[in-house]
This record gives structure tokens, sequence and C-alpha cells, in this order.
């Protein structure tokens, strides 16, 4: 069996002394696709922050790579090698749009830390694996439009391509589908499939809609707000009952197969 | 000192402020903390009039006052949770107090400590000019050495926290804004330091359409700005800090117009999300 990415052992964390999240046992193994899903406020983006080394636990035991984070918490001014295998996308709000970037700029931050050697040969590979990502994502005929022209679906792909770009072999997304019309959520969703199935990286995906959840999810983490966090199958858990007791009410759920098609509120009059 | 060498040494001072604090201004608006410079240039302030109490010149006080005051919002800052213009806004206020304060207490003539507020551009000596252009180099090497970490610490600091020692560079470039606005108030004073850090960049970011190119622009512009607000006052005699506020104004409000000129030129290249966060 390969070695775990990540491995969280009774993990909770605190925010001024109240629990936000825990206790959380969890292995994440190479080619997992891990979806945390849960109404807003449940610590879902906590979970992410935990399992990009940015957040200390505050107890319990986090191990990502093999190797316990704590030395970037103590010594921020130094770089763990396992930070670059770790990808993260963040939530649209997080990306300044003041300053005139292109998408290739956004892509090249993937090989920030590699191109900056100085040596020439990788300079080339950085600039190889930005064209590729590009290329990967069909990003090719968009390189030089600014970032900010962009629409909300087209920013994401470009942030997927720069995840593809670094190489990293875990992908945090958080919310990859929020704020996006139908179609570009379920084009992301598809992409986040692909992450895993074409380019065979590690998916951990956080939405508060089910149904954004990619088909070849394996493991899902349901957060109920203030409560112990449960880790099953999709097939266990994205059921009406466990989601019901998570969101606090009634929920219908939609499924093909392993995939969760649509959830919506059951209402008193609804037949 | 002929006239000619002291209008020399006078324009030479408004381009380097300039230059110096239009490559900042990028720094902070492109981080949307723009207001952290008019933080940095009151604690400034204060530590110039409070320095004295505590045995310390003017220009010394200057520097501490605004280093601590860097230091302590590198730290507010870093805490996700707290707002940052609230944090900003509170520590301006207190700046801003104890600098009164210092005016205040201060016996004898106020004019010094009230000169600090307008600037005295037309009194700067070669000292003031060859510190000046050592601080101005240090942040121009700073930036073009750093050029693609900043890029990233202005795109997304918490993307940066991911990929580099973000804590670091982020003091980093307070510390640097700090050096640059304690140099910069005795010349621009510390009223309108900020419109040299906040107008030329905000013009930069919106006409051009490359990082390096913005800060090339912003750097230009703010020079152009303090050299061309320098000319209004020596033309129709004026005060010169207010002059160098209005002129790099215009070059602001030129910047907005010239873009929206641009995209009605080139419909391809308007944005059709306008800082929205788009669908």
């Amino acid at each position: 069996m390969p070695e775990p990415i990540a491995e969280l052992t009774a993990v909770e964390a605190a925010y001024r002394g109240r629990r936000v999240l825990g206790p959380l046992t969890l292995t994440i193994r190479p080619g997992d696709v891990v979806g945390v899903v849960g109404p807003n406020g449940a610590g879902k983006s906590t979970l992410l922050r935990l399992l990009a080394g940015l957040q200390r636990p505050s107890r319990g035991q986090l191990r990502l790579f093999g190797q316990s984070p704590g030395e970037s918490w103590t010594m921020p001014w130094r770089m763990p090698a396992w930070r670059r295998r770790i990808g993260i996308l963040l939530q649209h709000h997080e990306y300044s749009t003041e300053v005139p970037l292109t998408v290739r700029d956004v892509v090249d931050f993937g090989t920030l830390g590699m191109a900056s050697t100085g040596h020439r040969a990788r300079r080339l590979e950085a600039a190889w694996r930005r064209d590729e990502a590009l290329r990967h994502l069909g990003l090719e005929g968009l390189a030089d439009r600014l970032y900010r022209e962009l629409s909300g679906g087209e920013r994401q792909k470009t942030q997927m391509a720069r995840l593809l770009a670094q190489g990293a072999e875990m992908i945090l997304l958080d919310e990859p589908a929020a704020g996006l019309d139908v179609e570009w959520k379920e084009r992301v969703t598809r992409l986040a499939a692909a992450l895993q199935r074409d380019h065979h990286r590690t998916v951990v995906m956080v939405t508060h809609e089910a149904d954004r959840l990619p088909e070849n999810c394996s493991t899902v983490v349901l957060m109920p707000p203030g409560q112990a966090p449960r880790v099953g199958t999709p097939e266990a858990l994205l059921q009406a009952e466990p989601l019901s007791a998570a969101y606090g009410c009634r929920v219908e759920v939609v499924r093909q197969g392993r995939r969760v098609l649509a959830f919506a509120p059951m209402t008193e009059d609804a037949p | 000192m002929s006239l000619l060498a002291t209008f020399a040494l006078i324009g030479t001072a408004a381009v380097l402020a300039g230059w110096s604090c239009g490559l900042l201004g990028c720094l902070l608006v492109g981080m949307r903390l723009p207001f952290l410079a008019v933080c940095t240039a009151h604690a400034a302030l204060a530590g110039a009039v409070l320095g004295p109490w505590l045995g310390l010149p003017p220009t010394a006080g200057a520097l501490a006052g605004a280093f601590l005051a860097a230091l302590a919002l590198g730290i507010i800052l870093r805490h996700r949770d707290i707002d940052a213009s609230g944090a900003l806004g509170v520590v301006f206020s207190l700046t801003m107090a104890l600098a009164f304060l210092g005016i205040g207490l201060s016996r004898g003539a106020k004019a010094d400590a009230l000169g600090l507020l307008c600037g005295s551009l037309l009194f700067v000596n070669p000292r003031q000019v060859i510190v000046l252009a050592a601080i101005t180099a240090l942040l121009t090497a700073f930036v073009v050495a750093l050029a693609r970490p900043l890029k990233l610490l202005l795109f997304s600091r918490a993307l940066a926290a991911t990929l580099l020692p973000e804590a670091v560079l982020f003091t980093a470039v307070l510390v640097l804004g700090a050096g640059v606005t304690a140099f910069c108030l005795d010349m621009v004073g510390g009223l309108m330091v900020y419109s040299l850090i906040c107008n030329p960049a905000v013009a930069a970011f919106r006409l051009c359409r490359s990082f390096r190119a913005s800060l090339l622009t912003g750097a230009l512009l703010g020079g152009g700005s303090a050299l061309g607000g320098l000319g209004a006052a020596y033309a129709w005699d004026l005060p010169v800090g207010a002059a160098i506020v209005v002129v790099s104004s215009l070059v602001a409000l030129a910047g907005c117009l010239g873009r929206r000129g641009h995209a009605r030129l080139m419909p391809s290249l308007a944005d059709p999300h306008d800082e929205r966060p788009s669908p």
C-alpha cells in the first residue's frame, strides 16, 4: 500500500478557545479523491488549511508526506520541501484583480521556486511545464489575456493550470465551483475529476454543495457544524439521512451511480 | 551654492521621492493596503516630533516611529481574521494623535514640527538627497531582484503563503515602505506623501498590461508628478506640497480616463467584469 500523503490522528482545530473542527482521523493516500462536504461554518476551510500545513492543530497529530509540519509554524522564513508538493486553489475573493497579470503569469506562479535558481535548464523546464499546463487545459489562446478580463470559470481553469504547472501531488480545492453558472459548475467538477483520472493527482475538494463532488470521489468527510466529522464512502454518506443531519434540515438526494446529481431541502408542502 | 545647483538639488530630491513613492505605491496598492502608507507616514511624524523628548534627532525619531508602526502592522495584518482597513484606521488615529500631542507639548516655535506635516522640499540639503538616493536604490534593487515573488504576494497573500516565506517578504515590504515614507517626510510632508504613493500606482495599474510595465510606469509617474508639481509651484507661485498632490491626482485621473478610452478604442480588451468576481 502506498505511503499516506496526509495522516490526521484525532486532530482538532480551535479558534479563540472554541473548537471549530474535529476530532478527525483521516488518512489520504496517493490517488484518493476526498470530498469535504458540510454547511457554511462547519470548519471545511479550516481542514483545508490544516492539510496545506498553514494552520497548527490545537490537538492531535498531523503528518504531511510523512513529516510533521511543525517547523514551518515555528520558523516561517523556511520553506519546507513538502510545501511545493501541495497545491491549493483558494476561493475567488482571495485573488487580487488590481494588478495587471496575464494568464501566463498566473500559471507561472506554479513554477516559482523552481525557475528562480538561475540555472538555465531549470528555467527551461519551468517554462515547459507552464506551457504544457496551458496546453492541457486549452488555455493557449488566453495566455496573454489579463486574468481580470476572464470570466469566473476561466479564472478557475487558469488556477487549475497553475496547480498542474506546480506539479503538486496533493491538490486542495476550496469551493472551486462557487459563484459560477450551472454550465461552468459542471465543467469545473469535471476538471477536478480529470486532475485525478488523467493527471494522477490526489484531490481534496471542499464544497457545501454535495452535487459538486466528482464522480471518482473515493472518500467523503461529512462535517456537521459543532460535531465530529464523519468519514466514509460516498455511497454511505451522500444519502438523505446523513446529509439531513449535517445540514440541519431534511434534504432530498437525486443520485446517478456514485454521483449526487442534485440535493435540495424538502419543504412541508413538497410532493 | 548657485541658484542652478539649488534647483538641480531640489529637482533631484523631487524625482527621487516621486520614484520611490511611486514604486512603493505599486506594492501597497497591489496588496490593497494603500492606507498603510498614511499610517507609517504619521508614525514617522509622531516619531520625529516625540524623538527629541527621548534625546533622538528628529530623523532618527521618524525612522524609529515608522519602523515600529510597520512592524506592529505586520504583526496585526498577519491575522487573517482581522479586518485590514479597521486595523489601519486604529493605528492611523493613534499615530496622528501622538503626532499632534507631540506638537502641542513641544516648547518654543512649532514651525519645525508643523513643517513636517506639509514638507519643505525647497529647503532640502545634499545629505538628505544622498540618503534618499540610497533608499531609492535599495527599494529599486529589492523590487527588481524579487519581482516574481512580489508579483505573487500582490496577487494573493494567502496563495503566496503556500509557495514562499510570505511573512518575511511582507514584513520586508513594510519595513522598506517605512524607510521610504520616513525619508520623504521632510520633503513631501506627512500629509502629502500618501498622494505620491497612491495616485501614480492607481494610474499605472489602470494603464499597463504587464506587472513589470506597471512598476516602471508607477515609478516614472511618481517622479514626473513630483517634478511637475514642483514646476507648477514655481510657475504659479503655489505651495509645493499641494501642487504635487494636485498633479499626482490629475495623473491618476488621466490614468483612469486613459484606460476607458483605450477600452473604447479596443473593445476586445475591455474588462467585461471590471473588478467584480464574475459568474
